[in-house]
């Protein structure tokens, strides 16, 4: 059993049968000693423990093939770990029932490289989908896109298609569609991998804002700039193998103090 | 979680919308096969009915020598009477057979103007009470002076039957074999909207729409086509000369108009409510397949 960490241990515990309910109040995503070999032996993640506090900002950075993807993959229940335990919000996604998966990915908000919004679809029908598909009421809809739209600040986009938008303000939209139905975490795959460095930075201050709001957020990441100029912490993974785990981290060994 | 009515309703009409012409193809094949797979049905409910009528009217006949003298032929006509296994005895002469004969070939004058009023035998026309006795009356009568033959006309009927029995159990077999076409085929529409749309479902996953969510507007397209496929096969059927071709392919007795091989109206109306609800048995198992490799994210 790994050890609590010291702001797990400073919960109070109600009673001993809800612990990891406890426990996961406070680890917003950890995992225990998974491994993920895929077909044909290829290890992509090999025993590897994280764990995320709720509230965190986290960088997961590594090259191409270190098993960032996998991490998030695995995290969202699209795949399932060869061995180890891993716990998402509380529930121990590794032995999830499959009928019991979609209300896990309710409370994970997910942004990716590509975007991945609906061509045929207005920024507000982008957003409204997420919402729709979980069977929001249309009230409520209309209540919470525009305000969503707001807080990324396209609130005057609502009606345009993603193709008149610029890749910044398409990635905003993707956000918003993540954020509106205020999940508790925020898995975000290379967000800016598509973006100049100047939209870049009014995507990650619009993370940022998200992560304040209470949102844990988990970014994998190739961006040297970015990590290095948030000062959050940040995992570096290579060859499936947690490197270097470190509080208020840079991108590369060579900034290390 | 409670998937909303409307929403579903939307998406099966976009995607009806969007995949137009691979959705007609998909409820012309369902049409067509509830049609072939329907008309078999019909053409062995009808013939079935036929069958029975028929057997049930038909009488067993014993032709007269032309020397029969008029003692023995009284004769005769008060045994048949007092058997009991005779329901009733009617006479007809050469004449009334002959008219018989006029009407029967009406259509064909070279036979009617080749044959004379003689060359037809007078017969005895006997109602068995059961029809299954014919041999117990063959056996009395056979060989008595002034009987020329007897016959079991219910046996000529069974002989027709038999004759298409085999055309209708092949056209049953190539319904069935239309029928899993038609659901592959709304397999493959299905698909191919689910292939149209993957990026969207994808969305719906990751976001946390449940399976069904995803799946009952699929499933409602295909019974939309599947429906649809089979009001078409039934109006097709509901057509005047289809019908009267499907009526004419069934067995036909010569020697009786009374006897006319017959797919009513009633017939379809029956046939098509199954039809109709085979059509979207269809919808349903052709989207279920369809749907199947898509979902397991």
């Amino acid at each position: 059993m790994p050890t609590l960490s010291p702001s797990a241990s400073l919960l109070p515990i109600p009673g001993g049968a809800v612990q990891i309910g406890v426990r996961a109040g406070a680890h917003m995503i950890r995992s225990v000693n998974i491994t993920k070999i895929y077909r044909g032996n290829v290890v992509a993640l090999r025993d590897v423990s994280i764990d995320i506090i709720k509230g965190e900002f986290v960088f997961l950075v590594g090259p191409s093939g270190s098993g960032k993807s996998t991490m998030m993959r695995l995290i969202l229940r699209e795949d399932q770990p060869t061995s180890g335990e891993i716990y998402v919000a509380g529930k121990n996604v590794a032995q999830l029932a499959t009928w019991k998966v979609p209300a896990l990915r309710r409370n994970i908000g997910c942004v990716f490289q590509d975007f991945k919004l609906l061509p045929n679809k207005t920024v507000f029908e982008n957003v409204a989908f997420a919402l729709e598909v979980i069977g929001v009421s249309r009230g409520v809809i209309r209540r919470q896109v525009p305000e969503v739209l707001e807080l990324v600040g396209l609130g005057d986009k609502a009606p345009h298609l993603p193709d008149e938008l610029s890749g910044g303000e398409q990635q905003r939209v993707s956000i918003a569609r993540a954020f509106v139905n205020r999940p508790q975490i925020l898995i975000a795959d290379e967000p800016t991998g598509n973006l100049d460095p100047t939209t870049s930075i009014e995507i990650m201050k619009l993370l940022d804002l998200i992560n304040r709001r209470g949102t844990t957020v988990l970014m994998a990441t190739h961006d040297h700039a970015i990590v290095d100029a948030m000062r959050r912490r940040v995992i570096e993974l290579d060859k499936g193998i947690v490197v270097r785990d470190q509080e208020r981290g840079v991108y590369g060994y060579g900034a290390q103090v | 979680m409670a998937i909303k009515i409307d929403y579903a309703l939307q998406e099966s009409a976009t995607n009806i919308r969007r995949n137009m012409f691979i959705t007609v193809a998909a409820i012309l094949v369902v049409g067509v096969s509830l049609f072939l797979g329907g008309s078999a049905l019909l053409l062995q409910h009808a013939t079935a009915r036929a069958s029975d009528q028929w057997t049930s009217q038909v009488e067993v006949a014993v032709f007269l020598t032309n020397d029969i003298s008029p003692d023995e032929r009284t004769q005769l006509q008060n045994d048949l009477t007092a058997m009991p296994e005779v329901a009733r005895v009617t006479y007809e002469s050469k004449a009334q057979a002959y008219e018989r004969f006029k009407r029967l070939f009406a259509n064909q004058p070279d036979i009617v103007n080749n044959t004379s009023p003689d060359a037809l035998p007078e017969s005895f026309r006997v109602k068995l009470k059961d029809p299954h006795n014919f041999g117990v009356i063959r056996d009395r009568l056979d060989g008595r002076p002034g009987v020329y033959q007897i016959r079991d006309e219910r046996q000529t009927v069974h002989e027709l039957f038999k004759a298409t029995e085999t055309q209708r159990k092949m056209s049953f077999w190539n319904a069935i074999i239309v029928f899993i076409a038609a659901t592959i085929l709304i397999a493959t529409t299905i698909r191919m909207a689910i292939f149209s749309r993957r990026k969207e479902i994808g969305i719906m996953k990751l976001v946390g729409a449940t399976n069904w969510f995803v799946r009952i507007p699929f499933m409602l397209e295909g019974v939309v086509q599947g429906l649809i496929g089979g009001v078409v096969a039934v109006c097709i059927l509901l057509l005047p000369p289809v019908r009267s071709l499907l009526s004419s392919t069934g067995p036909q007795l010569a020697f009786s108009q009374s006897f006319r091989f017959q797919v009513t109206y009633g017939d379809i109306i029956l046939y098509g409510s199954f039809m109709i609800a085979a059509g979207m048995l269809i919808g349903v198992l052709g989207s279920l397949f369809g749907l199947r490799r898509f979902l397991d994210v």
